[in-house]
């Protein structure tokens, strides 16, 4: 046998039964926060997660986004090298009372949640005009 | 910011957690795994091909490239980083973006053909059949 092969059944054999044993992962999603005139957007990376696996919500002026991952099966394959482990991600962000809570939308693509949280409108720049004297 | 710094940060963040500790072992004859390996891969052995996933949010299929030659695949990419409209500020910055190149030594040479590359929810699968020539074979003996 290869060493390669050994390599790999020794992964199986140790790494692999370890982690199925442990309880399911979980993961914080990276994210990017960015604020323009009228809203915020997070985009948070949870690769797997698709629109039926995430969820949303607002409670206390705290945003909560969780998703799950599914464990893959591959039938009459094994698993005999592994770098990344599938769970549950999910983080919390602290909202201001800027945010209009009823007007949050989000979309998943590609393994990437996107949430738009517009401001309310006080919350909005406006430009204030300046008469002649 | 480039996708390795996002790696560094990564690094900081399986260490922190413990839920993503570090392989050891590797596939590809490196002593360790380090968080400088990107995209992340899981590999799964069948009879007659291997299956591997990696995981990649938030790319392009156009700008995903794989290439398979003999018992190596090569996954390529780019992120894309996010542009600012006038008046839009970054309050946090953790996803990285970039270009990013992996290759990983399957103990076996692969059938280039054959693979079947599949880009869903942000997950890579290979299904990569081992060279028709390299599969084990079963020799029928002759009576005398």
């Amino acid at each position: 046998m290869a060493q390669e092969d050994r390599e790999l059944h020794r992964a199986d054999n140790q790494t692999i039964s370890e982690n199925r044993r442990e309880r399911e992962a979980l993961f914080v999603p990276r994210a990017d926060i960015i604020e323009t005139s009228d809203s915020l957007i997070v985009i948070a990376d949870m690769p797997g997660v698709d629109e039926k696996s995430v969820d949303i919500q607002v409670e206390h002026n705290v945003l909560t986004i969780a998703g799950r991952v599914e464990t893959e099966i591959f039938e009459g394959f094994q698993l005999g090298y592994q770098e990344f482990e599938t769970g549950q991600f999910a983080r919390q962000f602290t909202l201001s009372d800027e945010v209009d809570v009823n007007g949050i939308e989000a979309s998943v693509r590609n393994g990437v949640l996107e949430i738009r949280l517009p401001k309310v409108e006080s919350a909005r720049p406006h430009k204030i005009a300046v008469r002649a004297g | 910011m480039f996708w390795t710094d996002l790696e560094r940060m990564m690094g900081r963040f399986r260490e922190q957690s413990g839920v993503r500790g570090p392989v050891q072992g590797s596939f590809d004859d490196t002593p360790t795994h380090t968080a400088a390996d990107f995209p992340a891969v899981n590999i799964w052995n069948g009879a007659e091909a291997y299956v591997l996933t990696a995981e990649i949010p938030g790319i392009d299929p156009d700008q995903l490239d794989v290439a398979v030659v003999g018992d190596t695949v090569t996954i390529r990419g780019s992120r894309a980083p996010l542009v600012l409209k006038k008046g839009e500020v970054f309050h946090r910055v953790e996803r990285g973006y970039g270009q990013f190149v992996r290759s990983i030594k399957l103990p076996k040479p692969l059938d280039a053909q054959k693979v079947e590359a599949r880009y869903a929810r942000g997950v890579l699968t290979l299904r990569m059949p081992r060279a028709e020539a390299e599969m084990p074979r079963k020799i029928a003996l002759k009576t005398a």
